[in-house]
C-alpha cells in the first residue's frame, strides 16, 4: 500500500531541485529585463556559455548589406578595391574591382591561373594582426590580412589591384602580356592606366583602417547574435520550467499523501502550498484552510483533541528534534469518521520560518498490523495453553528461529541464541540424538514428514518430553528451509504411563476377577451337578416305590388313585430327563475337553443312530450332503450337539407332517458352517436369542416334553469349542440352525 | 445249584437298601445281603471288626455292592482299602452309584473297581440290574481263588 509513495527524502531533494531552479530562472530573467542589475553579465560569461562560436559563420554575424554600403562610401572615398570573404573562399562585400582583374585577368584561363596563385600564397601565409602583399604574377599587388572574431578565424579582409607610388610600371610589358593573352590592347592599356597607385604608408594605414573597422562591426555583431540566442534559449528554458513545473505540480497532487508547506509562526497555521490530496486528506478544501489557522479549528473539532495535537506541534517544531517533528501511527479523528492513524514528517525549511508537511493515512496497515498482533497474541497464548512452540532452520545460512512458546518449552531466555541446524541435536538426551539426526535427514532428504518423541534437559535442567513435527520447504528440487512445532508432552507422557500402570493393575484384576468368577462358576457347577445328583437319590425312591405300587398294588386303589398315581410317575420321568439334562449341561464345564480332528460325518452318523427310534417314530427324513469335512473339537461335545439339533428338529415337527431335515455344509478358511433345516413349526423372531437360554421353553410338556436345556447346552458346548450358534426362523415356516465350527487344521 | 451267593450292599440311603433288597427279592434270587448303612459299618465288617469280629456269624461275602456318596468314609476310600488289604483284594466289588461323572468312573476303575453300574431311576430297570448282577458276577464269572 505504502510502496508508491516517495520516501521523504525524495520528496525533499525534489523541492529543493525546484527551489533551485526557480532561483536559476530569477536570476537570469533578473539579468536580461531588470536592466538596472546586471549582475555577472559579460559576453563570454557563464551566461552565454553555451553560445558556440564554432557554429557561426561571418555571414550570420555581420550585416552584409550594411557593411557593402559603408565599404561602397569608403572605396569612393580612397579609390581601393575591398573584399570581405569568409573562410569558403565565399565574397562577402566586394568594392571597386578594376577592370584590368576583371574583365581580362580573370577571364583568361592563363592569367586566371595566376590570380589564384595569388590568393593560394596570400592565404598560406596568413598571420593575425598582420597583413600580407604579394605582387601577382600578372603584374599587380594584393593585400590580405586574417579577420579574427574573439580569437576564431573567420575570414579575410582582402584589397590590391594597386601599384606602389614609388614603383616604375613598364607598360611594354603589359602590351607584351596583351599580345601573349590576345586582350585588346588599348581597352587592356586603359585599365591598366586606371590601376590606382598608393604610397606603401597609405597601404599600411587602409590595412589597419579595415581590419579595425571589420573586428569592430564583426564583435558587435556577434554580440548581438549571441545576445538573441540567449534570449531564445532562455524563452525555450523557461517553456521546459513550465512543463516541468506543471509535471511536478501533476505528480505532487497525484502523491497518495499530502503536502504542505506552511508557517510555523505560532499560533496561526498559514499555508504558502498544498497538494490536492492535502485538503482532501483532513476532508476539507484548499478554502477552508486558507485562513491562518483554519487548519486547527476546520479539521479538529474537539476542542481538547485539537489543543493536544496543536501543543504537540508546537513543542515540536520548538524542539527542533527531528524525532519530534516525525510522527508515526498518531491516532486522530476525523469529521464524522472513526479513529484513523495516520503518520506525517514535518522538515523546517533552512532559514526560513517555513515547514515542509506530508501526511499519510496509515489506518489500512495499521489495523493490519493490530490484527496480525493480536493474531500473534492468540497463538502465543494458544501455544503457552497447549505448550506448543514453533521453530524453523534455515539450512542455507544454518540459522534458526523460535517462537516464545519454544523459549518457554526448553525454559530458556527470549534473548537467548537459538541452536542452528548444527547445534540442536545437543539439546537431547543422548539416547535420542540418533533418531533426532535420522528423522532430520529423512525429512531434509527425503521429505518426510518429521515427527518424534524425546526427552531432553531444558536451561533450568529439568528433564522434559517433547514432540517436534516439521516439514520442508524446498526451492528447485531442493530442501532450503525446515520449520515445525515443538511441544511439551511431558503431561501426555506421564498420563500415559499411569495408564499403563492402571491397565498392568486392570489386567490383574481382571485375570483375579476372570479366576475368582471361574472358581464361583465351577462351584455353581457343581452344586448344580451335587443337586442334581442328589435329587436323583429321593427321586429314585419316588419312581421306584411308585413302580413297585403300580406292579403290586395297583388293583388296590380306586380311578381317582389310580390317577394320581400315573400323575405321580410322569412326574418323576419327566424330573429324571430333566435330571439328566441338567447333570449333562453342568458335566460340559466339568469335562475335559480334547482339540482333536473330528469328522463330522461320523458324528452325524452316531447322531442319527441315537436317534434311530424318534427318526423311525416320525418317519423323519434327514438328507446329508454327501461330502463333509473334519472339523478341529471335541468328537463328545460335537456328537452331543448334532444329536440335540437334530433331535429338535425332529421333535418341533408340524402334526401330521414329516418331518424333512435338510444338512448343509460351507467350508470357509478357518470355519466350517453347518446348517441344519427343518419343516417344522418354526421360532418367532422375538425368541430367536432367548430359545439358548437355559431353561427356557417355548411349548408345554404336553405339546412338545423337553427340558429347556438342551439349546442351552449346544451353546455351552460350541463356546468350549470355539463355536458359535444362531436360528433363522419364521413361525409355522420351518427352522435352520447354523452352527460355526473351527476347520480342522490341514497338513 | 449251589448255594446262593451272599452279598454286602454298601449303601447309606435306606429307600435305596430298600429298592434293591426288594429287587432281588423281585427277582427271586436268593442271595444273601448283608446291608452296611456306611464305608466305616461296611470295613468293619469287611475286616471282621467290631461286632463283626465273629466270621461265622458273619462271614466274607461273594461280592460288594458298593455305593460311592456316603457320609464320612466314601465309597472310593473302602474300595481303597479292600483293594488296599491282601486278603480283601480278590474280592468283586461292584460300583452301584447313581454318578455318571468321569471322575468317579476313572478313580473307581484306578482303585480296582471291578464294575461300574449306575442306579437306574425305574424299579424295572432296577431289576434288570440286579438280574444282570447276579447273572454275571454271581453265576457267571469265575471267582479268583480265595486264600
Amino acid at each position: 500500500m505504502m510502496a508508491t509513495k516517495p520516501t521523504y527524502q525524495e520528496l525533499e531533494q525534489k523541492i529543493k531541485k525546484m527551489e533551485q531552479e526557480k532561483l536559476e530562472y530569477n536570476m537570469i530573467k533578473g539579468a536580461i529585463f531588470s536592466g538596472d542589475d546586471r549582475p555577472g553579465y559579460k559576453i563570454g560569461s557563464k551566461v552565454n556559455r553555451q553560445i558556440n562560436i564554432a557554429e557561426l559563420d561571418l555571414a550570420s554575424i555581420i550585416n552584409v548589406e550594411e557593411i557593402q554600403s559603408i565599404m561602397d562610401d569608403f572605396c569612393y572615398l580612397t579609390h581601393m578595391t575591398t573584399a570581405v570573404l569568409d573562410l569558403e573562399g565565399r565574397v562577402i562585400e566586394t568594392t571597386g574591382w578594376q577592370d584590368i582583374c576583371t574583365k581580362f585577368h580573370r577571364t583568361n584561363p592563363e592569367t586566371a591561373r595566376n590570380c589564384t596563385e595569388s590568393d593560394l600564397f596570400l592565404a598560406k601565409n596568413l598571420k593575425p594582426g598582420e597583413y600580407v602583399d604579394y605582387k601577382c604574377k600578372n603584374g599587380l599587388w594584393d593585400v590580405v590580412t586574417p579577420l579574427y572574431v574573439g580569437n576564431k578565424h573567420l575570414g579575410n579582409i582582402y584589397t590590391g589591384q594597386f601599384f606602389y607610388d614609388d614603383e616604375q610600371i613598364d607598360e611594354e610589358i603589359f602590351i607584351k602580356q596583351a599580345e601573349m593573352y590576345g586582350f585588346d590592347k588599348v581597352s587592356y592599356l586603359q585599365a591598366l592606366r586606371r590601376v590606382p597607385r598608393y604610397s606603401r604608408k597609405t597601404v599600411k594605414h587602409l590595412m589597419h583602417f579595415l581590419v579595425k573597422f571589420t573586428t569592430y562591426v564583426s564583435g558587435i555583431s556577434l554580440l548581438n547574435t549571441k545576445l538573441e540566442k540567449e534570449i531564445q534559449e532562455r524563452r525555450l528554458a523557461e517553456k521546459a520550467h513550465q512543463e516541468s513545473e506543471s509535471f511536478i505540480k501533476a505528480v505532487m497532487d497525484n502523491l497518495p499523501i499530502g503536502v504542505a508547506v506552511h508557517s510555523i509562526e505560532p499560533p496561526a497555521v498559514k499555508f504558502h502550498y498544498m497538494n490536492d490530496n492535502f485538503p482532501l486528506f483532513y476532508r476539507t478544501t484548499r478554502e477552508e484552510l486558507a485562513d491562518p489557522d483554519a487548519f486547527w479549528t476546520s479539521i479538529y473539532q474537539d476542542p481538547d483533541f485539537r489543543e493536544e495535537l496543536r501543543k504537540r506541534v508546537l513543542d515540536g517544531y520548538a524542539s527542533g528534534d527531528p524525532a519530534q517533528l516525525h510522527w508515526e501511527d498518531v491516532p486522530i479523528t476525523r469529521k464524522g469518521e472513526e479513529t484513523s492513524f495516520i503518520s506525517a514528517q514535518n522538515v523546517p525549511v533552512p532559514n526560513k520560518p517555513l515547514m515542509i508537511s506530508t501526511v499519510w493515512d496509515v489506518t489500512d496497515r495499521k489495523l493490519a498490523e493490530e490484527a496480525l498482533k493480536e493474531r500473534e497474541k492468540l497463538l502465543n497464548e494458544v501455544g503457552r495453553i497447549a505448550k506448543i512452540g514453533g521453530w524453523e532452520m534455515d539450512l542455507t545460512t544454518r540459522m534458526a528461529r523460535w517462537t516464545k512458546g519454544t523459549y518457554d518449552i526448553v525454559e530458556t531466555g527470549y534473548d537467548q541464541p537459538v541452536p542452528g541446524p548444527d547445534e540442536h541435536i545437543e539439546y537431547y538426551l543422548p539416547q535420542y540424538r540418533s533418531l533426532v539426526a535420522d528423522s532430520m535427514q529423512a525429512l531434509i532428504e527425503d521429505d518426510q514428514l518429521l515427527d518424534f518423541e524425546a526427552q531432553l534437559r531444558t536451561a533450568k535442567g529439568n528433564m522434559i518430553w517433547c514432540r517436534a513435527i516439521g516439514r520442508a520447504i524446498k526451492k528447485e528440487g531442493r530442501c532450503i528451509k525446515v520449520y515445525g512445532t515443538f511441544q511439551n508432552i511431558t503431561d501426555r507422557k506421564k498420563a500415559e504411563e499411569e495408564i499403563r500402570e492402571l491397565n498392568r493393575d486392570l489386567e490383574l484384576r481382571v485375570c483375579q476377577r476372570t479366576a475368582q468368577l471361574e472358581e464361583a462358576n465351577k462351584e455353581l457347577e457343581d452344586f448344580v451337578y451335587s443337586i442334581s445328583h442328589d435329587l436323583r437319590a429321593p427321586l429314585r425312591s419316588i419312581s421306584g416305590f411308585a413302580e413297585i405300587i403300580d406292579r403290586r398294588h395297583k388293583a388296590s386303589l380306586n380311578e381317582e388313585g389310580r390317577h394320581y398315581f400315573d400323575n405321580i410317575v410322569k412326574a418323576s420321568r419327566q424330573m429324571d430327563v430333566l435330571i439328566d439334562d441338567l447333570l449333562r449341561f453342568s458335566r460340559l464345564g466339568r469335562k475335559a475337553i480334547k482339540s482333536e480332528n473330528v469328522s463330522l460325518a461320523d458324528a452325524f452318523k452316531t447322531a442319527i443312530e441315537t436317534l434311530a427310534e424318534p427318526i423311525k417314530k416320525t418317519d423323519a427324513r434327514v438328507r446329508l450332503p454327501e461330502q463333509m469335512p473334519v472339523i478341529l473339537g471335541d468328537s463328545t461335545l460335537a456328537t452331543h450337539i448334532l444329536i440335540n439339533l437334530l433331535e429338535n428338529a425332529v421333535k418341533y415337527h408340524k402334526p401330521g407332517v414329516r418331518p424333512l431335515i435338510d444338512i448343509s455344509v460351507e467350508i470357509e478358511d478357518r470355519y466350517v458352517r453347518v446348517s441344519i433345516a427343518d419343516n417344522g413349526i418354526g421360532i418367532e423372531k422375538q425368541y430367536h436369542e432367548k430359545i439358548f437360554n437355559i431353561f427356557q421353553r417355548l411349548h408345554s410338556q404336553a405339546d412338545y416334553p423337553g427340558t429347556g436345556i438342551g439349546l442351552a447346552a449346544v451353546k455351552k458346548a460350541l463356546q468350549i469349542m470355539d463355536g458359535q450358534i444362531r436360528v433363522e426362523s419364521e413361525l409355522g415356516k420351518g427352522s435352520i440352525f447354523k452352527i460355526k465350527l473351527l476347520k480342522a487344521i490341514t497338513t | 445249584m449251589i448255594k446262593p451267593a451272599s452279598i454286602l450292599l454298601v449303601e447309606d440311603n435306606p429307600m435305596d437298601v430298600e429298592l434293591i433288597v426288594d429287587a432281588f427279592k423281585e427277582a427271586r434270587l436268593g442271595n444273601k445281603i448283608h446291608v452296611a448303612k456306611n464305608g466305616k459299618e461296611a470295613l468293619e465288617f469287611l475286616f471282621g471288626e467290631g461286632k463283626f469280629a465273629d466270621r461265622k456269624l458273619y462271614p466274607l461275602p461273594d461280592i460288594v455292592l458298593l455305593d460311592l456318596k456316603m457320609p464320612g468314609i466314601d465309597g472310593h476310600e473302602v474300595l481303597r482299602r479292600i483293594k488296599g488289604a491282601e486278603m480283601l483284594k480278590r474280592l468283586p466289588v461292584i460300583i452301584l452309584t447313581s454318578s455318571r461323572d468321569e471322575g468317579d468312573r476313572a478313580m473307581s476303575y484306578d482303585n480296582g473297581a471291578n464294575s461300574y453300574l449306575v442306579k437306574p431311576v425305574s424299579f424295572g430297570e432296577f431289576l434288570i440290574v440286579v438280574k444282570q448282577v447276579s447273572d454275571y458276577w454271581l453265576t457267571l464269572n469265575v471267582e479268583p481263588p480265595m486264600e
